[in-house]
């Protein structure tokens, strides 16, 4: 089975748009970011930073890989076995009820709780990871294949994070409703 | 032909990303919004009470001979303390009277009001339609329930003061309900609360 090569360009650099900027706001947040992972409450506290350290550095080397034809496949496995593992670990405290806590995985959005919605939202990118992750058929792109694919990837960035913030505000609303 | 759809592609590309943005702009909007509004609820400015003190007891009578018993354990009242001469006592009427009836199995609403002529308040009471409920001309009332400006509202349940304060709209009169509801002295200390759990929770994530 094959994908044509617009498509996995199209996706591949939407998935290395979203790893690096969640890369690039982890380092910029550092403190908080360890923060986050101690709540989690997976790993012992001490090991944190170093956590906090790898996924960064994972996050990363990914969006490279992504962006890099050669590379891209084994990037988009890659990249749906790190959301895999980010659902796993969202599964795991919402199972356990510690769902009162930052889910560290929307930059910073403000009264970000762990939610159901947080399980779907990283099917999708499992989904989309291992569709990049297909071999190519053999077609030369061409300009207008290359325009549509920056089409493509600033309209879904822009949509994925309409989508964050309608899910932040259905948090909220939640919070207010029952308040009482 | 060709050229025709790729223009066509590109522009409706351009058209998606337009709208979007436009999603993303409302969503973020709605998140602000959400910062922002917070509750509303009445002033509440006594020197005298305490939410959670016991209403002073006193047995008053009514301008039309009935008796009220102010602060009577077990009682669950609203005082509303107004003027024949307060024009925003009189627009929140209406208000009173809506809320009597919808509480009337468990609340009695009380008119208080001090001073002037018997008269004037008795013509006021029959003119806005007032009959139903008790109507008490008492300086002693207002003064040991700390009113200072009017119009004012004391919720008092089970003889203990339940929220009290300044009313000017529909949302501060039921803001003290609320306020009772939520066991909070008032909705000002309710979202005050609530933004410090909000700085406490973030103070958690971080790990501070």
């Amino acid at each position: 089975m094959t994908i044509d090569p617009a498509i996995s360009l199209s996706f591949g650099l939407s998935l290395a748009a979203l790893l690096g900027a969640a890369a690039a706001h982890k380092i910029v947040s550092f403190s908080e970011f360890v923060g986050v992972v101690r709540n989690y409450r997976i790993a012992p506290n001490g090991l944190a930073a170093v956590i906090a350290l790898v996924v960064i550095g994972v996050e990363s080397a990914l969006a490279l890989g992504l962006l890099a034809p050669a590379f891209r496949s084994a990037a988009a496995l890659g990249a749906a076995m790190l959301f895999a593992v980010y659902a796993g670990a969202i599964g795991f405290n919402l199972s356990r009820g510690n769902n009162a806590i930052d889910c560290g995985c929307s930059f910073g959005a403000a009264a970000d709780r762990l939610g159901p919605a947080l399980l779907f939202r990283n099917g999708a990118l499992v989904a989309a990871a291992l569709l990049t992750a297909l071999p190519t058929s053999a077609r030369e792109i061409g300009p207008f294949g290359y325009t549509s694919a920056a089409l493509f990837v600033l309209t879904i960035s822009i949509l994925y994070l309409a989508a964050e913030s309608a899910r932040s505000n259905a948090d909220r609303f939640h919070a207010m409703g029952h308040a009482r | 032909m060709i050229q025709a759809l790729v223009i066509s592609q590109v522009l409706l590309g351009i058209l998606v990303l337009g709208l979007g943005v436009m999603c993303f702009a409302l969503a973020r909007q709605i998140g602000v919004l959400h910062e922002r509004i917070a509750p509303a609820g009445a002033l509440s400015v006594n020197q005298r009470l305490k939410v959670g003190d016991a209403a002073p007891g006193m047995s008053l009578s009514a301008i039309d001979g009935r008796t009220v018993n102010v602060g009577e354990a077990g009682a669950s009242q609203l005082y509303f303390f107004l003027s024949p001469d307060c024009p925003i006592c009189k627009t929140l009427l209406p208000v009173v009277q809506s809320i009597a009836r919808a509480e009337r199995d468990w609340l009695s609403v009380i008119l208080a009001s001090d001073g002037g002529d018997k008269e004037k308040h008795r013509e006021f009471q029959r003119r806005e339609k007032l009959d139903d409920f008790p109507y008490v001309l008492s300086e002693k009332l207002g003064r040991s329930f700390g009113v200072g400006k009017l119009p004012y509202a004391v919720l008092v349940a089970d003889g203990k003061i339940a929220s009290m304060g300044l009313v000017n709209s529909r949302e501060h009169l039921e803001s003290l309900f609320e306020a009772m509801e939520r066991g909070v002295a008032s909705l000002q200390e309710f979202a005050a609360r609530r933004a410090s759990d909000g700085k406490r929770d973030h103070k958690q994530r971080i790990g501070a």
